[in-house]
């Protein structure tokens, strides 16, 4: 078959026909033979310099050889001869981006109307608004294309920090700022930097909203549960509808081994939004320390109805497995200390 | 008025009752822990080393013995050389004079030289033989060492003989009288399969040290003291074999006041081991039902010391584990019937340990007042982990935490000093009736916080077994509703002193109950407070 293709290549080389070398050309391609279809393709365009699509078949074959930036000027020419050749602005944007002018790659995407390809030329160029806008309509075409997340995921992170410049650089001593670098510090695992413009964000604003919480929970990253508390319950007296204020003040009250008020809290977290595993597993703890082994046993059921697996499911029946243990139900421990290993999924042997 | 009165009072009381520590290296004890860290991050050099508190010369004077670890090159051939032959890694016994300075008398003893093969772990203090003096036994990676005391001041190197030289990584020991035959047998655990060749680097940009799970586990020895000198190695037939675990710390005592000594061993990142003593030579793992095996989370902790006493005065022994920052000292209370409860929150370690990464420690009463407090000698385990983790510190002072009636409250250990500390043993150094403390540091010379005392009472107990081993280790001690455990081990990689001490508070008296392994149960009503007392079992009930 290959020798019949290779003698018919060499058949129509020999000829005057511009249009039996495009045909060559195009079967080359076909047939991953890049450098004959190069030669057909520049033959065609010799023997008819005005032929569009002999410029188009080049810089496609130029393409398919990985020579971006070679593909670049027949695409061009192309464009030029034959302005009506849609598929030409694909490739030729495609090309451009590649070799890396993302910026001539734009207006011949906005052409051709791919939003994916657009969206990335426009993240290289640094147009990252634009470029978040159409990556998210791309994805909505091709959902959980790797390339595509990636490539928002990356346009949104650097969004999110120009903005975040933007704000520091032109209002440097609003709250606002405090509270970015803060944010920015917490997220390099700078905690006394990042303490310290949370503190300055709450000496200036005081009811800013989330600032209480996110100090409390970098308090709580370095175990200062005190500290954790106060902020967590300043938190939660502003937004008394806040649930997760509420299940973060009970979480460090459990550590600090106050149950009895830890209780309290996450029945509230459990009645703002219920039905959240960590709440639920929490609550069940706190349940148990104050001597209530009905509730406890309750949540956690409830949890396990919720969560058949994973790391809470498996505390959660760890957590069941003492309780029934303490009560002298022999078999409902062994059977959910048996679950408790299950829901913790394989482990490294010993 | 009488309220204006009471007022002062009461805060001179509390006053005197906080002691205060004078934290210094002793005259003479010019001993350096010789670990030799290298980049290659052999995972042995961040383990050493043990201490030891004894008496070895029976003069009254506690004296210490420490361990070394050896010299270690980023490239270690077959046979392994740690160079033990050189006086800068051999282990050291220091005896103490009469004016508390101390004496190296190590290679008069004839402890000199530990064996080039072996890198120095721990050590461990019992009399083997019931001849009145403490005999050594010095774990290591590579083969360990039975050191018989031969009551002129020397020691004699009776390993082979004795059939306990173990093999491996063995780090914390401590002799126990499993079986109540009136002989000391000998727990070993070992921590994991591992040697230089297979040594792993888990660090990215930065060298480190692997966590544990990345080595195969292996099982801890139990030796059984046949009588003559020698010991039968009884790992499977007891059942302490059946289960693989890379065992850090151990720690004896009576959970079930049954009479038997259980075993509680601190295993690293896994499951703890509870062994319970079934009172016919075999033990059973019960650590999951007992609810002493994962925190109330189900989770492991990274193990390393253990202390195995009653901390709340119930009577019953409770159990304390040391482990990494970012985790918290586990605490589990004995509630009866074979059952703990996880109540690190409630008695207030969480707040206190969860930056704090402990290795030697001691539920010991240090102010006297009754309550038995903890004390912690801390240090990362990575060398580097400040440059990894920045919040997370290498070098850390020790915590001492006083016990309020069952909850603890931070104490001032004498020292903020930052240092890289692993073993730790605990007793009345200077025999003034106020628990001292000594430590070992990593790379650097020991450590020993002298407790200055105050104004409450106490009484110190030297147990005389008869029928009993000599050292009644394994009895069970009452006095004022204490409860204490008479036993060398525990802490990590080191042993105590092995009297028994009590803070009385305000009490000038205590009635004393011993219950003693062989089952005689003695009395003795209004003891005399401020005294170190000897008590010697009866030969009849």
């Amino acid at each position: 078959m290959i020798h019949a293709i290779v003698l018919m290549l060499a058949m129509q080389a020999a000829t005057q026909d511009p249009a039996q070398h495009q045909n060559a050309g195009v079967a080359a391609l076909k047939a991953a033979q890049t450098d004959v279809a190069i030669a057909e393709f520049k033959k065609e365009i010799e023997l008819d310099p005005a032929s569009a699509p002999g410029y188009f078949g080049l810089g496609v074959a130029y393409m398919q050889s990985k020579d971006y930036a070679a593909a670049i000027a027949p695409l061009k020419k192309a464009l030029e001869l034959d302005p009506n050749l849609t598929a030409v602005h694909k490739s030729l944007s495609y090309a451009l981006l590649t070799a890396g002018y993302a910026s001539e790659a734009i207006p011949q995407f906005q052409k051709s109307g791919d939003k994916a390809g657009l969206g990335i030329a426009e993240l290289q160029v640094g147009d990252l608004l634009n470029a978040v806008q159409n990556l998210q309509g791309a994805l909505a075409e091709r959902p959980n294309d790797p390339d595509l997340l990636y490539y928002l995921a990356r346009a949104t992170g650097l969004l999110s920090k120009q903005l975040t410049d933007a704000l520091i650089a032109e209002y440097p001593d609003s709250p606002r700022a405090d509270l970015a670098a803060a944010e920015n510090y917490a997220a390099l695992r700078q905690e006394q930097d990042a303490e310290a413009n949370y503190q300055a964000a709450l000496k200036q604003r005081p009811d800013l909203p989330g600032a209480h919480l996110a100090l409390g929970q970098l308090y709580a990253s370095e175990s200062k549960w005190k500290e954790a508390e106060e902020e967590y319950r300043a938190e939660a007296k502003l937004a008394p509808g806040n649930a997760e204020a509420a299940y973060r003040l009970g979480m460090a009250l459990l550590q600090e081994g106050s149950a009895a008020q830890a209780e309290i809290e996450l029945e509230r977290a459990n009645r703002l939004l219920p039905d959240m595993p960590e709440t639920l597993y929490a609550l069940g703890k706190a349940d148990s320390l104050v001597g209530n082994p009905a509730a406890a046993e309750k949540a956690w059921k409830h949890l396990i109805e919720i969560e058949k697996t994973g790391t809470l499911a498996a505390q959660a029946h760890f957590g069941l497995a003492g309780l029934y243990r303490k009560q002298g139900k022999a078999e409902d421990a062994a059977r959910e200390m048996q679950l408790f290993q299950d829901a913790k999924g394989p482990q490294k042997p010993q | 008025m009488l309220r204006k009165l009471l007022i002062p009072v009461l805060l001179l009381s509390t006053a005197q009752t906080v002691p205060t520590f004078d934290v210094s290296t002793p005259k003479g004890m010019d001993f350096v822990l010789e670990n030799s860290p290298t980049p290659k991050k052999y995972l042995i050099e961040t383990m050493p080393g043990g201490v030891a508190l004894l008496d070895y010369n029976n003069d009254g004077l506690l004296d210490v013995f420490l361990v070394n670890g050896g010299k270690i090159t980023s490239n270690m051939p077959e046979p392994l050389n740690f160079d033990r032959d050189n006086p800068k890694y051999w282990n050291r016994l220091y005896r103490q004079n009469k004016d508390g300075s101390f004496t190296d008398v190590t290679e008069a003893a004839g402890l000199a030289h530990a064996g080039n093969g072996n890198y120095g772990m721990g050590v461990a203090v019992g009399d083997y033989d019931n001849d009145g003096y403490p005999d050594l036994y010095v774990t290591s990676y590579g083969k360990n060492i039975l050191y018989h005391n031969n009551g002129d001041g020397t020691f004699t190197d009776v390993t082979r003989k004795a059939g306990v030289e173990g093999g491996g990584w063995s780090e914390s020991a401590g002799f126990l009288d499993y079986d109540n035959d009136g002989y000391l047998d000998l727990f070993v655990t070992r921590y994991m399969e591992w040697d230089p060749a297979h040594n792993k680097d888990c660090g990215g940009y930065f060298h480190t040290y692997c966590p544990p799970a990345e080595y195969p586990a292996t099982t801890n020895i139990l030796y059984h003291n046949n009588h003559d000198g020698t010991f039968t190695d009884v790992s499977k037939s007891s059942g302490i074999a059946a289960k693989k675990s890379r065992s850090l710390g151990v720690a004896f005592n009576d959970y079930d006041n049954d009479g038997f000594a259980d075993i509680m061993v601190a295993n690293d990142a896994m499951q703890e081991f509870l062994f319970h003593n079934n009172k016919n030579g075999t033990f059973t793992e019960v650590a999951l039902d007992a609810g002493v095996g994962f925190t109330d989370n189900g989770s492991p902790v990274s193990g390393m010391g253990v202390d195995f006493r009653d901390y709340d005065n119930d009577g019953l022994a409770d159990v304390v584990i040391t482990d990494l920052a970012r985790q918290v000292y586990a605490l589990f209370h004995n509630d009866g019937n074979g059952m703990f409860s996880y109540r690190s929150m409630e008695t207030n370690l969480g707040v206190l340990t969860a930056g704090s990464s402990g290795w030697g420690m001691r539920l010991e009463d240090f102010d006297n007042d009754g309550w038995k407090d903890l004390f912690v000698v801390q240090s990362h385990v990575m060398d580097n982990v400040d440059q990894v983790t920045p919040s997370i510190h290498y070098l850390q002072p020790p915590m001492l935490a006083f016990n309020r009636q069952g909850r603890f409250e931070l104490g001032d250990p004498g020292t903020s000093m930052p240092v890289a500390s692993r073993g730790a043993a605990f007793g009345d150094i200077n025999n003034d009736g106020w628990m001292d403390v000594i430590e070992s540091v990593l790379g650097g010379h020991p450590l020993v916080f002298r407790n200055r005392g105050g104004s409450a009472h106490w009484l110190t107990l030297a147990l005389r077994g008869t029928k009993s081993n000599r050292d009644g280790y394994g009895a069970r001690v009452l006095a004022n509703g204490q409860t204490q455990y008479a036993t060398a081990a525990g802490s990590y990689l080191s042993s105590s002193d092995k009297r028994v001490h009590f803070g009385l508070g305000s009490a000038k008296t205590a009635n004393v109950e011993v219950f003693w392994p062989s089952g005689i149960h003695q009395v003795l009503k209004g003891v005399q407070a401020d005294q170190i007392l000897e008590v010697r079992e009866p030969e009849k009930p």
